[in-house]
């Protein structure tokens, strides 16, 4: 019980600071005969406008190295890519970008072989418009990104969009597009 | 060019239904300065309003396009603009010739005020104003932050490529980590942005939600009115404007929520303070906004109607007990539709937090009790943060305490300490129940963010609570 009260002995010291304080002021400016919400009042006002208005000029550096800690792009990373950036996938952007140049902005596709600890919505969402299915069966195209597998990886058919069923366009001996159903 | 016409466009949009609405609820009248004054409130009711009725329609299988869009907006706008009119007439027939508003005590109507106090209310403005300024420029050419990717802004490029709810994306398992049954008003407005630019500009959303930040800093004033001095009530906004421009710039909706539930608790608190019917609808739609925006919302929701039916049934207001129900009606029907969709058509749980029911199981958070001191310990640390929060919670947790005890202003200190200890209690639940492996870790992530309703509602409840207990003292010539 004595551990669970402990977190609130700080707050309770704030909350009792304040009320001093109001306090304080009531008796100091007595001859206005302040209540002691009032002086409470005049107590915050004060505090918040003085510390506050300094603290909001001094967010907008913050802010500033913020979006240079967290949120700037590294060369040829857009936007929407950067989740990529941000969990050390960056080597995917080439693929995702190639797979979703070869594949129509209506297609509806799976990842078949996806490359280690994938971000799947990270993926899905720089593919939009074209849906990722959670199944093949409902899937136009699968999208190969580690490894292509039989009957794909035989004679891999690189031809013209858009695909005909069964063909496949490859970036590489282990990344491609094929058109499923 | 096309991000700023997309920008200009969608919040000409939302403004439109917003004004309309503040004029059918009698709380503006048709003059440039009340629009002007306004437009803060008018674009928060536009877009909650309008999103809201945008999510019933995606719910109901109705494609929302650009056409869509503007159709519901044109049929809001004239409904909205008739009722003044159909208003206007009955008073005529009834023989009734005061047409105008209903109210002229109204605290919106109160002389403007002269004096020093005046010079440095505009310079506090003026500064905010240049904050807002720099901050939206500096929000231009950012990459999505990890949520905004996976969750925010993912939706908002979606329902913008389909017009539709993407059953194939949203029932996915593969995509749990866009927490697919998350509440989806900011991936509307996202959407509704990006439409009116033509293109999935993602950089449109800090921008939008500086905007709205921007918009909730001037609807406090606009809601307090003329009367309220600024000196009482700045410094607590002050206060609360900057500490989620990270959240921003990340694209998140902490901040969207965090306004909705500030702006939703002043109006109900006015309305409970006896001001008209208005601040009740104007409440409910907030609050409808709020649960629409992230789960956290429906927790605000249910805190304040649940305080506001307590406040009215304590105090025997007979008269606005009878209007209860409308305003939980109003927050029924826009906030239960997405539930409903969610509950029906992604088979799996999709959010981060276990179900409702689960969360309420008095064994199952028996068997989580050592996570309650966590989460409380969590909060608390983050809310009483001097560097963050100038004192908001104790200050709010110190006046409303003295108010009550002194009896001065005790409904309106009672509804903003409930609230805020309502909507702690909420937070502190999710971490109690929450099936997260790493507990510490998953707090330490989010508490900051996720303490945002928290303390914009506290905010509010100073703002409001100073002016009020302090107000007539100045008036009557005190320091």
């Amino acid at each position: 019980v004595a551990d669970f009260f402990v977190p609130f002995s700080g707050l309770v010291a704030q909350v009792a600071a304040i009320v001093v304080a109001g306090a304080v002021v009531a008796i100091l400016l007595a001859r206005w005969r302040l209540s002691m919400p009032v002086a409470v009042a005049l107590v915050l006002a004060a505090i918040m406008l003085g510390l506050g208005v300094s603290s909001l000029w001094d967010t907008l550096p913050a802010l500033d190295n913020f979006k240079s800690a967290a949120l700037s792009r590294p060369p040829g990373v857009d936007a929407r890519q950067l989740c990529f950036a941000q969990e050390g996938q960056q080597s995917v952007i080439p693929l995702e970008t190639w797979a979703a140049a070869h594949m129509p902005p209506n297609g509806r596709y799976v990842v078949a072989t996806p490359t280690p600890g994938l971000d799947f919505v990270c993926f899905a969402q720089n593919m939009l418009p074209r849906i990722l299915e959670p199944t093949a069966a409902s899937a136009d195209y699968a999208v190969f990104m580690n490894g292509i597998p039989a009957p794909f990886n035989t004679e891999p058919r690189s031809g013209h969009l858009p695909l005909a069923v069964g063909h496949i366009l490859v970036y590489s001996s282990s990344v491609g597009v094929a058109r499923i159903n | 060019m096309r991000a700023f016409l997309g920008l200009v466009g969608a919040n000409a949009i939302f403004l439109a239904c917003g004004w309309s609405l503040l004029l059918a609820l009698q709380l503006i009248e048709r003059r440039p300065i009340d629009l002007l004054r306004s437009a803060g409130l008018a674009l928060l009711a536009g877009l909650g309003g309008l999103c809201s009725i945008l999510i019933l329609l995606l719910c109901a299988a109705v494609p929302v396009t650009i056409v869509t869009t503007l159709i519901v907006a044109i049929v809001w706008v004239a409904v909205a603009l008739a009722v003044p009119v159909v208003r206007r007439r009955r008073a005529a027939g009834a023989g009734d010739r005061s047409t105008s508003l209903p109210d002229q005590s109204d605290p919106l109507r109160a002389p403007v005020r002269r004096g020093p106090e005046r010079y440095l209310t505009w310079a506090l403005g003026i500064g905010i104003g240049l904050f807002f300024l720099s901050a939206l420029i500096q929000s231009r050419h950012v990459g999505l932050g990890f949520d905004a990717a996976h969750i925010w802004v993912f939706k908002g490029i979606a329902l913008f490529d389909f017009s539709s709810l993407p059953r194939e994306l949203l029932a996915n398992p593969a995509l749990g980590e866009a927490s697919q049954g998350y509440p989806i008003l900011q991936p509307v407005f996202e959407s509704v942005l990006m439409r009116v630019a033509g293109e999935a500009q993602t950089h449109l959303v800090p921008a939008e939600l500086w905007l709205l930040l921007a918009a909730f800093a001037s609807s406090i004033p606009f809601l307090l009115g003329r009367r309220a001095r600024p000196i009482l009530y700045l410094g607590p906004l002050i206060v609360v404007l900057p500490f989620n421009g990270g959240d921003i710039l990340v694209s998140d909706a902490d901040v969207t929520i965090g306004l909705f539930a500030g702006v939703a608790s002043l109006c109900l608190a006015q309305w409970l303070s006896g001001e008209g019917r208005g601040r009740l609808v104007l409440g409910a739609l907030f609050l409808t906004a709020a649960a629409n925006t992230k789960d956290e919302g429906y927790a605000v929701a249910i805190a304040l109607l649940v305080l506001t039916l307590l406040i009215v049934l304590v105090g025997r207001d007979w008269l606005r007990v009878r209007w209860w129900p409308v305003m939980a009606g109003i927050v029924l029907v826009g906030a239960l539709p997405w539930k409903i969709w969610v509950s029906h058509n992604i088979p799996y749980h999709a959010t981060p937090t276990p179900p409702l029911s689960t969360m309420l199981n008095p064994s199952y958070l028996f068997h989580r009790t050592s996570q309650l001191p966590v989460g409380v310990e969590a909060i608390i640390s983050t809310i009483t943060n001097t560097d963050q929060f100038m004192l908001l919670a104790p200050g709010l947790i110190a006046l409303a305490g003295v108010c009550l005890f002194t009896r001065a202003e005790r409904s309106l200190a009672a509804f903003y300490l409930g609230a805020t200890v309502l909507i702690f209690a909420a937070l502190a639940l999710v971490y109690w129940s929450s099936n997260q492996t790493d507990l510490t870790s998953y707090i330490a992530g989010n508490v900051s963010r996720s303490v945002s309703d928290l303390m914009f509602v506290a905010a509010v409840g100073l703002a409001h609570l100073m002016t009020r207990v302090a107000g007539p003292a100045f008036e009557a010539g005190a320091p």
